[in-house]
């Protein structure tokens, strides 16, 4: 028990403190790797099933690959800011955010990630359903709405149990977990690469698609943002320790916004073939029953790991925001994510929550990274993310700049496209929504904190030098 | 000592070493360079950037 609470508090102050020279162990290559196997995971098959539900072979591919790479390319130059000062995502956003503002995020990213919790332990509980259904038994165990749930909120506290023991027992669930996610989408490119030709393969039509074409390419566009601006949290956990700024911002490129987009695609093709968005329906269909067993057994493996990864990594940064809360209290802030799974709802309403995804972290891109490259010119001081007293007060807490940018990004956002109500204005087929919000939030941003809420950033670092925190 | 007890003073002597352990950091950095990790250097972004721009494009044409 105390050798667990050691190996927490070590992760905390590991995750509290800037990473020294030593700590950096991560290359191009071995960023690239540990950022692919986090990324890869329902999610991916997912976007890319409901892609491919939507629009034919080429356009999936060619959407898929646009809509990861380029708002990827728009937000990834942050890893530059993790890298130089070693710090986490949610103490380096102070600087742009304020403390108070940082904070908010952090709960913001909180809500959002029961959403992801949800969805990896939704997905497990299909897989669950769809096995004992294989095996024959009855409807109560084998339903969406009784057996799914009941299953997705039991590898949920699974996940809760395993991340609660801290770094050791997940580091074993990742090595099982990992490669089974990683088998899957092997077997989905040797299914898809042989089961039917090219030629049948890209005349297949979608079986959901929108009235219009434009519409279609928008909407699924949409999607692909939101996953591709998803990552602007997690990109401080591992950039952090790069050993160069080009290291973490390439590695992070590479894997975000063009390995992940095997998975998507892969997802993509199968859902055409299919006939169906959900991976769960993919693997009986393609692998027929022993296959399909194997197939689920492994999507259930690979699910749980991100379930694990993603409520310690919750945990973990909840810590390091609030280094002096207890470690069960970190962890019970992923809880509510059980409520979500109580009815196929939420996972079946994977496409809002992605276009939610896009906007929030779209106006947050927006406004981080024209705080770091332009407005601070990539000089923050690092004692003053610390001190919560320091330069990053702003007002109360809160950059005022930032929340005006805010307004009016989330103001830009709505007003091409209403995610809850799936209803766009005219411009949305064009420009999409997450990307002109993340212009909108970064140029009003410049403005109002140069013209309106200007101050002399290099007086007050300077001054904020000669303080200490013990 | 009692349990509560226990746990409260280590508790607060974790919180107390991360904030020594802050500060010797935070001098190291602000100090000297040695902490300091390569820069990145404009030249390093290219290749990120003619991809998405090939990306871009493929996408262009294959909507058009």
């Amino acid at each position: 028990m105390k050798d667990k609470s050691r190996l927490i508090a070590n992760e905390v102050k590991f995750g509290f403190l800037p990473a020294n020279k030593q700590e950096r162990e991560f290359g191009f290559w071995d960023l690239l790797f540990v950022q692919s196997g986090f990324g890869i995971a329902a999610w991916c098959f997912l976007v890319g099933g409901l892609t491919g539900s939507v629009l034919n072979a080429t356009d999936s591919i060619a959407t898929i690959l646009f809509g990861n790479a380029f708002p990827v390319l728009l937000i990834v130059p942050i890893a530059v800011l993790f890298a130089r000062y070693g710090v986490d995502t949610f103490i380096g956003f102070r600087s742009a955010l304020g403390y108070r503002g940082s904070d908010i995020f952090f709960v913001i990213f909180a809500v959002l990630n029961l959403g992801w919790i949800s969805i990896a332990c939704f997905m497990v509980g299909e897989s669950a359903a769809k096995l004992l259904w294989v095996l024959g038994a009855g409807e109560f165990w084998t339903a969406r709405e009784t057996g799914a749930p009941i299953f997705a909120i039991a590898s949920f506290f699974i996940a809760l149990f395993v991340a609660f023991q801290g770094p050791v027992a997940i580091k074993w669930f990742t090595r099982i977990g990992v490669p089974s996610i990683l088998l899957v989408l092997i077997g989905l490119i040797i299914v898809v690469a042989f089961k039917k030709g090219p030629a049948e393969l890209f005349a297949i039509s979608p079986v959901n698609s929108y009235d219009s074409y434009n519409r279609s390419i928008a909407t699924a566009l949409e999607w692909n943002v939101g996953l591709g601006f998803s990552w602007l949290p997690y990109i401080g956990q591992y950039s952090r320790l790069a050993k160069s700024e080009n290291a973490a911002f390439s590695g992070s490129f590479f894997a975000y916004g063009v390995i992940l987009n095997i998975a998507a695609i892969m997802g993509a093709l199968t859902s055409l073939l299919v006939a169906s968005l959900y991976p769960t329906d993919w693997m009986v269909a393609i692998g027929g029953k022993i296959l399909g067993i194997l197939g689920l057994i492994l999507l259930i493996l690979g699910n749980v790991t991100s379930a694990v990864l993603l409520t310690y990594s919750q945990g973990i940064s909840f810590k390091t925001v609030f280094p002096k809360q207890k470690w069960w209290i970190a962890l019970a802030t992923t809880v509510p994510a059980a409520i979500l799974m109580s009815s196929p709802s939420f996972y079946d309403a994977y496409g809002r929550f992605l276009s939610m995804i896009s906007y929030v972290m779209a106006v947050f891109g927006g406004i981080v990274i024209m705080d770091f490259f332009v407005v601070k010119k990539q000089r923050i001081s690092l004692r003053d993310l610390y001190d919560r007293k320091g330069i990053y007060t702003y007002w109360n807490g809160i950059n005022p700049s930032a929340a005006i940018s805010l307004i009016l990004g989330t103001a830009m956002y709505w007003w091409m496209y209403n995610p809850i109500q799936d209803t766009a204005n005219s411009l949305f087929n064009i420009l999409g929504a997450g990307i002109p919000a993340y212009f909108t939030a970064g140029i009003v941003y410049y403005i109002c904190s140069t013209y309106l809420f200007h101050y002399d950033k290099k007086q007050l670092i300077k001054a904020s030098q000669e303080k200490s925190f013990i | 000592m009692k349990k509560n007890e226990e746990v409260q003073f280590e508790k607060d002597q974790f919180v107390e070493q991360l904030f020594f352990e802050l500060e010797s950091r935070v001098k190291h950095y602000e100090g000297v360079t040695e902490a300091a990790i390569p820069r990145i250097r404009l030249i390093d972004t290219i290749v990120p950037f003619i991809i998405t721009c090939l990306i871009t494009l493929g996408f262009i044409l294959a909507i058009n």
